[in-house]
């Protein structure tokens, strides 16, 4: 009985405090200070307010073409784009990758797999191996674009807009390939000729070991972003004579990797790679001519 | 336990428990707070002067000259730049950001960025440019002088306010004084620059605006060579350190308009800068000092590159690995040749061994030369000219080691090889002229614009 009454006093005691502090504590003023955030609209120039208008609007994107370090790749001695190129790069990037897509498959199904983030670089990023990288995608989400400046001297030719459009369908690949996985077949075509010195294969070793490109040749991911990107930049024409350049044997093993990604590209994303091709090829050459 | 004990156990607890912790601030302020105040306060200091701010970039002291650039930082966040490295003026964008403490960035191209350029091409270094800087780890900002490292290569750099005649005519006098410099296509290979009685030969380097000199010093009766920066002046140029030979001391040469020539500016010392298709003075000996590097490995370097060349050049530059290339016109066609026959490198190399040089033609389906696939190597008669065994004449023995019959076909029958050989055996023969004792120039006896640079790899 007497446990009993220490038990009660005790509870009484705990709620006293309890209850104490509870209100002493909401008696004190918070004080709150300016945001330590930048929270100020910024003044957007006319570039600005045109990738806002173009990116940012219609497919959430931020586009990066002022430099900020910590979104580059410290490794490479890179510079950022001159800004009066930034629009007539992004005016292609626009024309023959994000517009291909949402032409072909629609904005609801294509905006939540676009990436996020475009970082614009005006060099390619040179290795000590002679190779210079054009492209990268990071955790499905960032595509940096190397070379901008590049282009800019060079927009009018068809070759040079395929070179970058091959570039961004590549990376592309890479992100949905992030989202959702490949059969692992086709890692299992060519597994035996995958080698990390690539950059030593010429056109033509690569086609008769059944790559497209000497550097589909570096592992399966890069073989399957590189087999996609190649098919949907060449038009049938194209393409067929560069497979015609294999043996049959390098042919045969092409043309089964282009069967997997056929199908993981329409079960997976409703890609009809046909369809596409025909759209990118359509852009390429109103890029080509002014035809903005 | 007494309800006396127990009131005091709950008075107690009641006492010990505080409504608010009172922290003791060192700063009035947040870190991040601080830090932006900072920022605007140098925002503020970088766009006052009215005509900007000088500095003169020094990105490596062991490996580059001298850069100027003014820049005018305007409120909108835009910045003007002029330079003595490029004709035009550019106008970017500047920004702030905190990454290691509060850092100035161009953040979009400008004249500046040409100095970090990758592709700005320098002999032997692929993707690295001239080291510069574009990002400016703040150090102290006052509007006498802005104290900076830089971020990436971590030189110091210090802005200057500028003057109205920074932006024109002191900075054209830079450009023209530093363009001056520079050997045109047509420009005889030697350049003789004479200090009193003293001649020595100077050998310019545009893009990393350095200088090595070739002397005969008294002392040791050797030929030596030693190198030195260059920057552009108001009346010529500067060296540093200076040139020193012989007891004679130069660190700057003026550059006189009516005479087109620069001329000694030192006290006490007189000569000038000319160039000239016959060496200064007999580089003693220099035939000798190659030898002494038997089996001497070398990246071919032949002429002078032509406007036209520019593209072929960076795209065989990025396949060679990082060897730059410079030929004259008539490889060019051998080199491409070579290529589409699946050739992803190829180089001569300059081999002496007991019975004489030989030139191996090597071609490799690599990028590295530990990976060579082919190669043909041809002998030469060497014939020595002169006493003073500086002068030399080859001729071709026909006699060849190859590893690969088809390669050693191919290659003869490329245009470029047939230059080359041509090339080689000139009847006129060679002189030859160390540059340091990595690199060896022959420069051809009848036209000193047809040289072969000898480098060890």
């Amino acid at each position: 009985m007497k446990n009993r009454r220490y038990i009660i006093i005790i509870f009484l005691a705990s709620f006293v405090l309890l209850a104490n502090q509870a209100l002493w504590s909401s008696c004190a003023k918070d004080k709150f200070e300016d945001s330590i955030y930048d929270i100020v609209d910024p003044d957007l120039d006319e570039l600005a307010l045109w990738v806002r208008d173009s990116f940012v609007v219609p497919y959430n994107i931020e586009v990066l073409y002022r430099w900020e370090d910590m979104e580059t790749d410290m490794s490479h001695n890179l510079v950022p784009p001159t800004r009066s190129y930034v629009q007539r790069f992004l005016q292609m990037v626009k024309r023959c990758f994000f517009d291909t897509y949402i032409r072909l498959v629609g904005k609801d199904a294509m905006n939540p797999v676009f990436p996020k983030q475009l970082l614009l670089l005006g060099t390619k990023a040179f290795s000590s191996d002679g190779t210079a990288t054009a492209g990268t995608a990071d955790a499905g989400k960032k595509i940096e674009l190397y070379g901008v400046d590049e282009y800019y001297f060079r927009w009018k030719s068809h070759d040079t807009i395929r070179e970058y459009v091959h570039v961004m369908h590549h990376e592309f690949t890479h992100i949905l390939n992030q989202q959702k996985a490949y059969q692992l077949a086709f890692k299992k075509i060519t597994p035996a000729s995958y080698t990390v010195s690539w950059f030593n294969e010429s056109e033509t070793s690569a086609l008769n070991a059944g790559f497209v490109t000497p550097y589909a040749m570096a592992e399966p991911d890069e073989d399957f972003a590189e087999t996609f990107s190649t098919y949907v930049d060449h038009s049938e024409t194209e393409w067929n004579s560069l497979l015609s350049r294999a043996p049959e044997s390098g042919r045969n093993l092409i043309q089964k990797k282009v069967e997997i990604i056929r199908t993981y590209m329409d079960e997976s994303w409703h890609i009809d790679m046909d369809a596409l091709r025909a759209l990118i090829q359509e852009s390429i050459q109103n890029v080509a001519t002014g035809n903005n | 336990m007494k309800k006396r004990e127990i009131l005091w156990l709950v008075s107690l607890l009641l006492l010990c428990v505080r409504c608010t912790v009172k922290e003791d601030y060192i700063f009035d302020e947040s870190a991040t707070a601080r830090i932006k105040a900072y920022i605007t306060d140098c925002g503020a200091i970088i766009t006052q002067p009215e005509h900007g701010w000088k500095v003169l970039f020094e990105p490596n002291k062991q490996s580059l000259g001298g850069y100027h650039v003014v820049m005018k930082f305007n409120e909108d966040g835009t910045v003007r730049m002029v330079c003595d490295f490029l004709a035009e003026e550019s106008t970017s964008t500047y920004s702030f950001n905190e990454s290691q403490g509060a850092v100035l960035c161009m953040d979009t191209y400008s004249v500046l960025h040409y100095l970090s350029d990758p592709r700005v091409p320098r002999a032997g270094i692929l993707g690295v440019g001239l080291e510069g800087e574009f990002e400016f780890v703040i150090k102290e900002v006052t509007p006498d002088s802005l104290v900076f490292s830089g971020k990436k290569w971590g030189e110091p750099v210090v802005f200057y306010p500028a003057e109205a005649d920074d932006w024109t005519g002191r900075m054209e006098r830079y450009r023209e004084h530093i363009e001056k410099m520079a050997p045109q296509d047509d420009s005889p290979f030697f350049r003789a620059l004479t200090m009193n009685l003293t001649a020595i030969n100077l050998v310019y380097d545009p893009p990393t605006r350095t200088v090595v000199y070739t002397y005969s010093d008294n002392e040791s009766e050797q030929i030596l060579s030693a190198w030195t920066r260059v920057y552009g002046t108001d009346e010529g140029i500067r060296f540093s350190p200076a040139i020193r030979v012989n007891g004679v001391v130069l660190d700057q040469l003026r550059y006189n308009r009516t005479t087109r020539l620069f001329e000694v500016g030192t006290p006490g010392v007189t000569g000038s800068l000319k160039y000239s298709d016959t060496p200064p003075f007999p580089f003693f000996n220099s035939l000798d000092m190659l030898q002494a590097r038997s089996t001497f490995a070398c990246t071919p370097r032949v002429g002078t590159i032509s406007g036209s060349m520019t593209s072929i050049f960076s795209f065989l530059e990025a396949l060679m690995g990082g060897h730059s290339i410079y030929m004259t016109s008539e490889l060019q066609l051998g080199y491409r040749g070579l290529l589409l026959a699946g050739m992803k490198q190829f180089r001569i190399i300059w081999d002496i061994d007991g019975r004489g040089p030989w030139f191996t033609f090597f071609g490799a389906q690599s990028a590295f030369a530990g990976e060579a696939l082919y190669s043909t190597n041809y002998r030469l008669e060497m014939e020595v000219l002169r006493a003073s065994r500086d002068q030399v004449r080859f001729t071709w023995t026909g006699e060849n080691q190859n590893n690969d019959t088809q390669f050693h076909t191919n290659m003869t029958s490329q245009l470029g090889f047939a230059a080359f050989r041509q090339f080689i055996t000139d009847p006129a023969g060679f002189t030859v002229v160390p540059s340091s004792n990595e690199r060896f120039y022959l420069v051809n006896l009848s036209d000193s614009k047809r040289w072969l640079l000898l480098s060890k790899e």
